[in-house]
């Protein structure tokens, strides 16, 4: 593929998407699908998940054993993957929300002083 | 690999759910189902890339690309198993030899001979000063070694060595084994370690025998300690075994025993002190220099010449530090060998690298279009290394075998010598170390080009289908580069071939100074006793045996056999009015050099009772007399006055290749021994007396060996035995070139057709004659030739000046093998760039043009 599309897929920052689908399967199993439409919704659309990126995401998560994949049937009956987050997975979802908070925090201070400096 | 492919076809149905969800809701928002569909994939983006990115995180993806392409080799080499076979063979061909050659360097001169400290070995003989010496080197006679040891003071310790023959009777068996003649300190003075025993036993004979000898015939017994040999005759005690490593001192003789010198006795020729037979080495006290020791070394070799003017007037010291000196020797010899046998490999890789680089350019288009879906050049460079590594390996696996082969072959392959030599080339570490690189140097020779070439970024003219583009930018054209070398490699190698061939030949010509051509059967008796004891031989008797054998004209016996590799001894000459010098001397019976074919040149051969008389060669007749009046006049050899009855031509008698030097033979006595070599002037083909004379022999003289029974045309070609071996290796380094080359060619020469055939198509069409076009081809194809020919030339030619002036009977160049080797290569070059230049004729213009 090209570089173009590269760098629109790297809108995510590294490990963000890992916290959104851990923070997503908080409220239960979901399928793939379910989980990018969730992350879109509820960022009112700002967050656009290119959706196939969600995979290699979820297969990483598999693999640290934060999260365990299950057969099952969807809401439209098809017959679908979900996954659902394991008790690793759970306690993972607060150290990263954590993080997250004091990190965005961050950024907000050092942006704010900026927008000052800006009106002078 | 089961559950790698659940994993998979789970991905992918995961996949399809989800873009098929995703068309739902699409749907359902009021798309048309295909527009639905569409935009669902825009959606999810690359489903390729997404399935690589979760295998990558599945891990073990790097085994599985690396295991694909091995697989992925192996189907290419399957699809066109003629060039993979092709590719193959010319890289094992080249494999072997140069292994083989490598474990002989290894095994003569890499292998450390295993003493204590070797820096501090020096070697200790003489120089002689003169400006036409016969021999500029001269060995150590014991009388001298034994002045060395009470006199000099740089060294802790001195060895002495000399190298024999000796008869061994076991269990009622004879053999001949080397043996070496040595100091009783030899080992402590070496430091050589023993595998088993105290080692030479004080206040009686004793023995040590080598490993090899001990497993071949002791059987490896630990019990043989203590208990007794017989050597000669004489028994000795077995006091210890050597180590494995240890094959003494010499690369070429490994002796099989070691008997000291003084328990053994002193006795005869021994003491004399011009019979310098001994090698002395000697070891260094701590602190002295190799210098301050030749500095004493040499006083001393003043007051020698002082003391013993006879023997010593004209010996200078010489010393030097003889392990380093060996191998650096050793290196340059052999190394010889190894390059020349590293070019026929890089010719070989050169054939590779332009098979693969013709395979890159078939997949022009292919790879182009993979560049273009993102593949890396890592990626793809990686896929032709491991072709590569694929066809280098099974080349190497063939080539080893084939060294083995080989290296079993070897050993029989050298002149056979009275002393059986046991040279055993083995698989040692180096050898393995040494295999190894060639193959990972090869595979990346050949390898790396054409995998940076393949897979260069290229997408404009690679992906169209029309190769014109390439046509206006032929670059660096590296397969011509390579066709250059080779053909280049191919004449420097038939060169060679060609000098040997001359060499040979031109040995040939001067000839060995006798006629070969005589009927003439002969062989070597060595007379001994059941108890190995070495006899004196009526030869009259065994003569007058011989005559009565039916068809035998004349039977004859002597010692000193022309062309046998040994000079014969040295003897004083005085003349009156002259100062005494050494000539080399021998024995012949009654008629012995008539029936070998050496001529008379004035006078008569000796005849039974001539005990006053003696033969000399024409160069010592005309140095005795210019007038050529020799015959009659007396001279005093070794102190004894002598009359020449007879002058023979200047027959050689070590090698073809001999200066004439001045001779004198004197009559050999009637009873004598104990080796004689008998000879039968014959009717009719020698070849059919070979084994009477031999039976003749055993039967005339129980339990003595009968060695090399031959006719004399036999003894006269294998005198020549190594020229002859290599002139075959010559020319069958030279053939493979060339074999290699013309593949080569060809391959080129195709390649260029095919690249160009449209363009050919298209000037027959407007009227082109198909001849002008193939000359076309065939000039370009010859034009590289050329190049290759004038290069390969431009190296041969003063490599033969460099190599005539350090070897002896090399000549430096012929213009017969410049001619011969160039139009060899030319010849071929023709035939390689005809055959694709022929295709020419068969184009349909209208064919090519109309699938445009």
């Amino acid at each position: 593929m090209s570089t173009r599309d590269e760098q629109e897929r790297v809108e995510f920052l590294q490990g963000t998407l890992d916290m959104l689908v851990l923070r997503t399967l908080i409220l239960g199993p979901a399928h793939g699908h379910a989980i990018a439409h969730a992350i879109e919704r509820n960022s009112d659309d700002v967050l656009q998940v290119e959706q196939g990126s969600l995979y290699p995401a979820l297969h990483r998560l598999i693999r640290r054993g934060w999260i365990r994949a299950e057969e099952g049937t969807s809401e439209h009956n098809r017959r679908a993957k979900f996954y659902r987050l394991t008790a690793k997975g759970r306690k993972q979802l607060d150290v990263e929300s954590t993080r997250w908070e004091k990190f965005a925090g961050a950024i907000a201070r050092v942006m704010r002083p900026a927008e000052q400096e800006g009106d002078l | 690999m089961k559950w790698r492919r659940r994993m998979e076809e789970e991905l992918e149905r995961d996949i399809a759910e989800h873009i098929a969800m995703e068309t739902d809701d699409n749907i359902a928002r009021g798309m048309s189902p295909q527009e639905a569909r569409y935009a669902a994939l825009r959606k999810f983006g690359n489903v390729a890339r997404v399935k690589e990115d979760t295998r990558s995180i599945w891990g073990w993806t790097a085994f599985d690309t690396w295991y694909a392409d091995v697989r992925q080799a192996f189907r290419r080499m399957r699809r066109s198993p003629g060039t993979a076979a092709l590719a193959v063979m010319s890289l094992a061909l080249a494999f072997a030899p140069s292994v083989t050659v490598f474990s002989v360097m290894d095994r003569l001169f890499l292998t450390p001979i295993p003493v204590k400290a070797p820096k501090e070995i020096v070697d200790i003989s003489f120089r002689d000063t003169r400006p036409n010496a016969s021999q500029q080197y001269q060995s150590v006679s014991y009388p001298e070694f034994q002045d060395f040891s009470r006199s000099l003071r740089s060294f802790s310790g001195l060895t002495y060595q000399s190298q024999h023959g000796a008869m061994v009777a076991l269990n009622g068996r004879r053999a001949l084994v080397g043996v070496n003649y040595v100091s009783d300190d030899y080992f402590s003075v070496l430091g050589v370690p023993m595998q088993l025993g105290p080692g030479f036993l004080r206040g009686r004979p004793s023995v040590i025998v080598s490993h090899s000898f001990w497993m071949r015939e002791l059987a490896g017994r630990r019990d043989i300690i203590g208990q007794s040999l017989l050597v000669n005759g004489q028994t000795v005690t077995v006091g210890g075994v050597a180590t494995p490593e240890f094959r003494g001192a010499n690369s070429f003789f490994a002796p099989d025993l070691w008997i000291p010198v003084e328990t053994w006795g002193v006795s005869g020729d021994l003491e004399r002190r011009d019979w310098r037979e001994g090698t002395v080495w000697a070891r260094l006290r701590p602190g002295v220099s190799l210098a301050q020791a030749s500095a004493e070394v040499d006083d001393y070799c003043r007051r020698l010449a002082k003391d013993w003017p006879d023997s010593n007037r004209y010996l200078s010291a010489f010393t030097y530090d003889v392990l380093a000196d060996r191998e650096r020797g050793g290196i340059n010899m052999t190394g010889i060998g190894v390059i020349l046998l590293g070019i026929l490999l890089a010719v070989a890789c050169a054939n590779v690298a332009g098979i693969l680089l013709a395979r890159a350019e078939e997949r022009r288009h292919e790879t182009a279009i993979r560049q273009a879906l993102g593949a890396s050049r890592w990626r793809l460079m990686r896929e032709w290394m491991v072709e590569s590594a694929v066809l280098s390996s099974l080349a190497a696996a063939f080539g080893v075998a084939g060294a083995r082969v080989l290296m079993n072959l070897l050993p029989g392959l050298l002149p056979s010598v009275l002393i059986p030599i046991h040279f055993e080339l083995s698989f040692g570490p180096r050898v393995w170390l040494y295999a190894v690189s060639l193959i990972f140097a090869s595979a990346l020779s050949f390898g790396l080009v054409p995998a940076w070439r393949a897979s260069r970024p290229d997408l404009l003219s690679g992906l169209r289908r029309d190769s014109a583009v390439n046509i206006l930018r032929v670059r660096v054209p590296i397969r011509s580069l390579l066709i250059v070398m080779q053909v280049a490699a191919a004449e420097v190698l038939l060169f060679g071939a060609g000098m040997v061939v001359c060499s040979v030949s031109a040995a040939r010509r001067v000839g060995p100074g006798f006629d070969p051509g005589r009927p003439v059967a002969m062989a070597d008796l060595l007379a001994t006793g059941d108890d190995g004891s070495l006899r004196v031989v009526d030869c009259e008797a065994v003569r007058d045996r011989l005559a009565r054998i039916g068809g035998v004209r004349r039977a004859v016996y002597g010692r000193s056999v022309p062309l046998s590799g040994m000079n014969g001894p040295t003897l004083k000459l005085e003349t009156p009015g002259q100062e005494p010098r050494e000539i080399l001397g021998g024995t012949a019976g009654p008629a012995f050099l008539s029936v070998l074919g050496v001529r008379m040149i004035s006078g008569r051969d000796l005849e039974a009772g001539d005990q006053h008389a003696v033969l000399v060669n024409a160069t010592l007749a005309r140095q005795l007399d210019p007038s050529g009046a020799a015959v009659g006049r007396e001279i005093r050899l070794d102190g004894a006055v002598r009359q020449i009855v007879g002058v023979f031509q200047d027959a050689k008698w070590n090698t073809v290749y001999d200066p004439p030097v001045p001779r004198a033979i004197a009559l050999t006595p009637a009873h004598s021994g104990p080796d004689i070599e008998f000879a039968v002037e014959v009717d009719g083909n020698p070849g059919a007396y070979v084994a009477a004379l031999r039976s003749q022999l055993a039967a005339a003289q129980p339990g003595s060996l009968v060695a090399s029974a031959e006719t004399l045309r036999q003894h006269y070609r294998n005198s020549l035995v190594l020229e002859l071996r290599a002139t075959q290796v010559f020319y069958g380094l030279g053939l493979l070139a060339l074999l290699l080359t013309v593949t080569g060619l060809h391959g080129v020469a195709s390649a260029l057709f095919a690249r160009r055939s449209k363009e050919f198509a298209i000037r027959l069409a407007l009227g082109a004659a198909p001849r002008q076009i193939m000359g076309s081809v065939l000039r370009s194809g010859l034009k590289l030739a050329a190049f290759g020919l004038a290069i390969g030339l431009g190296i041969a030619v003063p490599a033969g000046l460099f190599l005539a002036s350090r070897v002896h009977g090399i000549p430096a160049w012929s213009v017969s093998a410049v001619v011969l080797s160039s139009a060899i290569v030319a010849i071929a070059a023709v035939a390689a760039a005809a055959h694709p230049a022929g295709r020419v004729l068969r184009i349909q213009p209208g064919d090519i043009v109309r699938s445009e």
